[in-house]
């Protein structure tokens, strides 16, 4: 199944006054794309222009080529999940799936099956027949999901869709996610919760303050940061004779003390940043409480990218 | 278990018909369930019972004026409006403002079948509600009048008021529905509507002159009035200057007119709204 194509073309969205966000321009292919940004950053925006329930206030959000505003033939191309809490709670789950396959122009029959196929995928199936109102809210959130894939479409948009699994219940929508991706469909999935989206797609969009920061591989993006040193965080007591220890290292290419009292080494090489502070600690009696590099999750690629 | 095939794409007719079919039936079952159920069912109790009451209590020797009295005009003027805006809200502003309505709006059907089927769903349990009070009604007229005699034709009376109530209803639920997409929270809405059925319909639709005639109310009464029984006698007893009184042709016309140009209005809306 060939995924389909979505592009962002300059976008602007404004609500009144308020910057939803700000010529954004990517295009977005087959895979799962992770669309990354802190709570309020414009990524419900983005995804809202995508499926369109938004009207963008300049510039084009295409699916292959195709408007997405007032374009309800894409319903059929676009399957999404909100991240608004609302079902119906009086009806089962089964049900629920069901009345809305019917709008694919399913009959009973099949939109039963499809159905069923569905909550299958997202591990519900021994809950179909219950009703919404009694489902946990990992369950909810996983048929959230299976009412955006039980229509098989080419683009998946999913909003935050981990919010508030279980273990269990996040591993079952990685791995969906990631299969999805790997038969050929584009998803997109958006996330604050940054090592979330790293488990499941090393291609993302970071967005912030409603304009886009990067946008590309994981260690492309970093990569292109390279010129930015990594850092690391010691929580130690006497952080000054800490720093003025290490500053001597030939790793470290320089140190700052932050409110909180920890120390912070910027360093291109953390590993050796990493011994030479365990033999500072040792040699000189420095009690650390802990050591961490800060550069090792897609937060500090975040961080780099906006400062 | 093998995944079935993705749906074939809707020509755009087949996609207008069944997403308002569609709609209209999601429309029914959200109306006849839970509270709203109770609380139609209440009110036909209600009204019935205050039927019973006064016919028994007053001993009336002609039951049927005071079932026209009381279904035609209480029905009709006052819970006909109030009816229509609690099922108008429910069915666009209220799945709205919960967010139920966007897994509809993610769908290959337009978003004026969506409207229609809602305002048809409005109309039908309008329809519904007002057939099973007018014939709710007749039990009592019946019973308590202690005169099964005057139950037939009092039931052919209560499906023409059903039907009226059908017409009326439609008219005002696509007005309601209007008000209700074009205020962004339902209980805007709620306050627009309430004071449109107490002002425009409650008290223009009663002043002399001819204003009267450019309320709901008073087009759904003409129809009411159409019935050689009920008209002769609201003739009689009510309007002493039938000229009030719009002809019902013009009064059909007035109202199917009225709905469709609230339909569109509303659909004007809801067409470039955003959620």
């Amino acid at each position: 199944m060939n995924g389909a194509i979505l592009t962002f073309d300059t976008v602007s969205k404004f609500y009144g006054e308020v910057l939803g966000v700000m010529d954004v321009s990517t295009t977005i292919g087959p895979g799962v794309t992770g669309l990354l940004g802190p709570n309020g950053a414009g990524k419900t925006t983005l995804i809202k222009l995508a499926v369109g329930l938004l009207h963008p206030s300049r510039g084009r959000v295409l699916i292959d080529e195709r408007s997405t505003w007032r374009n309800a033939g894409l319903g059929i191309v676009v399957g999404y999940a909100t991240d608004r809490e609302a079902l119906p709670e009086f009806m089962t789950g089964r049900a629920f799936l069901e009345r809305l396959l019917r709008f694919h122009g399913l009959g009973s029959s099949a939109a039963r099956d499809a159905a069923d196929a569905a909550l299958e995928q997202v591990a519900l199936a021994d809950v179909a027949r219950r009703r919404i109102g009694t489902y946990s809210k990992g369950m909810r959130q996983r048929l959230k999901l299976a009412q955006a894939l039980a229509h098989r479409p080419r683009l998946l948009i999913l909003d935050e869709p981990l919010t508030g699994l279980d273990p269990i219940g996040r591993r079952t929508v990685v791995d969906l996610v990631r299969r999805l991706g790997e038969e050929g469909r584009t998803v997109v999935v958006s996330s604050h919760v940054l090592h979330e989206v790293e488990s499941m797609t090393a291609r993302v969009v970071l967005i912030r303050d409603g304009r886009l920061i990067a946008d590309g591989r994981i260690e492309d993006a970093r990569a292109a940061l390279l010129d930015t040193p990594y850092r690391v965080r010691i929580d130690v007591d006497d952080a000054r004779a800490l720093a003025k220890s290490i500053l001597d290292h030939e790793s470290t290419e320089g140190v700052s003390l932050r409110a909180t009292g920890a120390l912070v080494v910027e360093t291109f090489d953390p590993e050796e940043t990493l011994r030479a502070l365990t033999r500072i600690a040792a040699t000189e009696r420095v009690p650390i409480r802990s050591v961490a590099v800060e550069d090792r999750d897609l937060e500090a690629l975040f961080r780099y990218a906006v400062e | 278990m093998t995944a079935p095939a993705p749906p074939p794409a809707l020509d755009p007719i087949r996609a207008f018909v069944l997403g308002t079919r569609l709609s209209w039936e999601q429309g029914l079952r959200l109306m006849l369930r839970g509270w709203r159920l109770w609380a139609g069912l209440g009110t036909i109790t209600v009204v019935v019972a205050l039927e019973a009451v006064l016919i028994g209590g007053t001993r009336h020797r002609s039951p049927v004026d005071l079932y026209v009295v009381i279904n035609g005009l209480l029905v009709l003027n006052t819970i006909l409006p109030f009816l229509t805006l609690v099922s108008s809200l429910g069915l666009t502003s209220g799945e709205i403002e919960d967010g139920t309505f966007g897994y509809l709006l993610t769908r290959p059907c337009p978003r004026i079948a969506l409207l229609v089927g809602r305002v048809l769903a409005g109309t039908t349990v309008t329809g519904l509600a007002l057939a099973a009070l007018f014939t709710s009604g007749v039990l009592a007229v019946g019973l308590a009048a202690g005169n099964t005699a005057s139950a037939k034709p009092t039931l052919a009376l209560g499906w023409h008021l059903a039907g009226v109530g059908a017409i009326g209803g439609l008219a005002f639920t696509s007005l309601y529905s209007a008000i209700a997409l074009y205020c962004r929270r339902p209980v805007v809405a709620l306050v627009v509507g309430v004071s449109h059925a107490l002002v425009w319909e409650g008290i223009v639709a009663t002043l002399p002159g001819s204003i009267g005639r450019y309320t709901l109310t008073q087009n759904v009464r003409a129809l009411f009035f159409e019935h050689p029984e009920i008209g002769g006698w609201a003739e009689r007893v009510l309007f002493r200057d039938v000229e009030l009184v719009p002809p019902a042709t013009d009064a059909l016309a007035f109202l199917l007119l009225a709905s469709g140009v609230f339909i569109a209005v509303a659909w004007h809306r809801f067409a470039g709204r955003e959620f």
